[in-house]
């Protein structure tokens, strides 16, 4: 679990934890009104395994947002660079700059248009994008951000390390993920038929108690399994 | 400006022949650009983007930064299209997936109460292994079903014919199997 991400967001790491909580034991009781007796004595430990997961998913949903900000912030910073440089060579102002640019993302958008808020209320350029620049997600758009400010006049040389890095562990945690993904979806439904063949469960109201388990247990490896897109 | 992008996006697909249009109808770059930058291409609309902001700068330093960027953007078009093709592996292991999960869950479902009932004692099968076919039917559509979603999103129906046309299909076949009467081994030496 990273910090950073609850910091970024302004939540209370105690808010989020007890939102979690009170996710995890509401959807657990809903998934026990759902499944009823169908699942007998291991009712309680299934129970268990989802109000766990769900905790999990619910605490973590900052960090994602947090990856999925951070990739599109990198992706920005390229075009940021490219035009923030033109324009500063044209104008000469790294004020004016600031002011003319006006960047799609919008995270890197309103720190931009912030950062130009504090220059016309008499803060100096720098000051201004350091204290604005905090709330950025990606270091690469930060740093971007921070070059007009310092007002280095180099060339534009385009460098996406960033985004490059945030793509190969995307791709590494696609290839983890998906085949759990489809490890889930394949032996759910064969495991609870072969539950319903040798525990006799052969009425309709078992059987479809039994379909609501596969669904809440297929749902959350879903949302457990889900990855950002590729930044390309 | 206006002149050399009309010139290069008239050769260009449905969206830069549109803004060729409109940059010929006199409309600001701003404007006229917008069917590129609203396109679904990150890459093309990057590089409008860029183009968009020339005016409030320089053009001539635009084009300078736009050069290399256009070199970053071709490298990551060439990664885009070769996870493209990784993904449609990852798909169809996907449908044979679905496919083998079909077939399983038929042949669980059709032969699982003539099994389950072998317990040598001569009690009858149970009754009911109907609405178990349907009810492993239901489940195996709810697997597939997400399994599509996750892999291909709206295009999930494929995946849920897939595995619903194996289930049939193995279903019919081992239904025979199913009606052998067990005999009753309760005393025999």
């Amino acid at each position: 679990m990273r910090f950073a991400s609850f910091e970024a967001f302004g939540i209370s790491i105690w808010k989020i934890v007890a939102i979690s909580l009170i996710s995890s034991v509401v959807l657990s009781i809903g998934v026990s009104l759902a499944i009823g007796d169908a699942l007998g004595q291991a009712k309680a430990a299934a129970l268990l395994v989802i109000a766990i997961l769900v905790f999990y998913i619910a605490l973590s949903s900052p960090r994602r947002l947090f990856d999925q900000q951070r990739v599109a912030q990198s992706r920005e910073s390229l075009l940021f660079s490219a035009s923030a440089q033109a324009c500063l060579t044209v104008t000469g102002s790294r004020s004016k700059t600031l002011m003319l640019i006006r960047p799609k993302e919008n995270a890197l958008g309103s720190a931009v248009k912030e950062a130009g808020r504090r220059i016309l209320l008499g803060t100096g350029v720098g000051p201004a994008v350091a204290a604005c620049s905090r709330g950025i997600a990606s270091y690469s758009a930060a740093a971007a951000l921070q070059s007009v400010a310092t007002a280095n006049g180099r060339e534009f040389v385009g460098e996406d390390e960033e985004s490059r890095g945030l793509a190969a562990a995307t791709e590494l945690s696609m290839e983890t993920k998906l085949p759990l993904f489809m490890t889930v979806c394949f032996f759910t439904p064969i495991m609870i038929v072969l539950y319903a063949v040798f525990s006799h469960v052969y009425q309709p109201v078992g059987l479809i108690e039994l379909g609501a388990f596969e669904f809440a247990t297929i749902d959350i490896g879903y949302y457990l399994c889900a990855v950002e897109k590729t930044p390309w | 400006m206006a002149q050399s992008l009309a010139k290069v996006l008239r050769r260009v697909e449905p969206p830069g022949k549109e803004s060729a249009r409109l940059v010929l109808l006199g409309y600001p770059l701003a404007v006229a650009l917008r069917p590129l930058i609203e396109s679904e291409c990150d890459e093309v609309s990057m590089l409008a983007s860029l183009i968009v902001s020339a005016p409030r700068s320089s053009s001539a330093m635009i084009g300078r930064s736009g050069g290399v960027l256009a070199g970053i953007l071709e490298r990551w078009v060439k990664v885009k299209e070769s996870g493209k093709l990784q993904q449609k592996a990852l798909r169809f292991r996907s449908l044979v997936t679905c496919g083998v999960l079909g077939a399983v869950t038929a042949m669980v479902a059709t032969l699982g109460p003539m099994i389950g009932s072998l317990d040598f004692t001569g009690t009858t099968p149970p009754t009911g292994s109907s609405t178990l076919l349907y009810s492993a039917a239901g489940l195996t559509v709810i697997s597939s079903c997400m399994l599509g979603l996750f892999m291909s999103g709206r295009s999930f129906c494929l995946y849920v014919a897939v595995a619903m046309g194996v289930f049939a299909l193995v279903s019919t076949l081992a239904s025979p199997l199913a009606n052998i009467s067990t005999v009753s081994l309760w005393g025999v030496k």
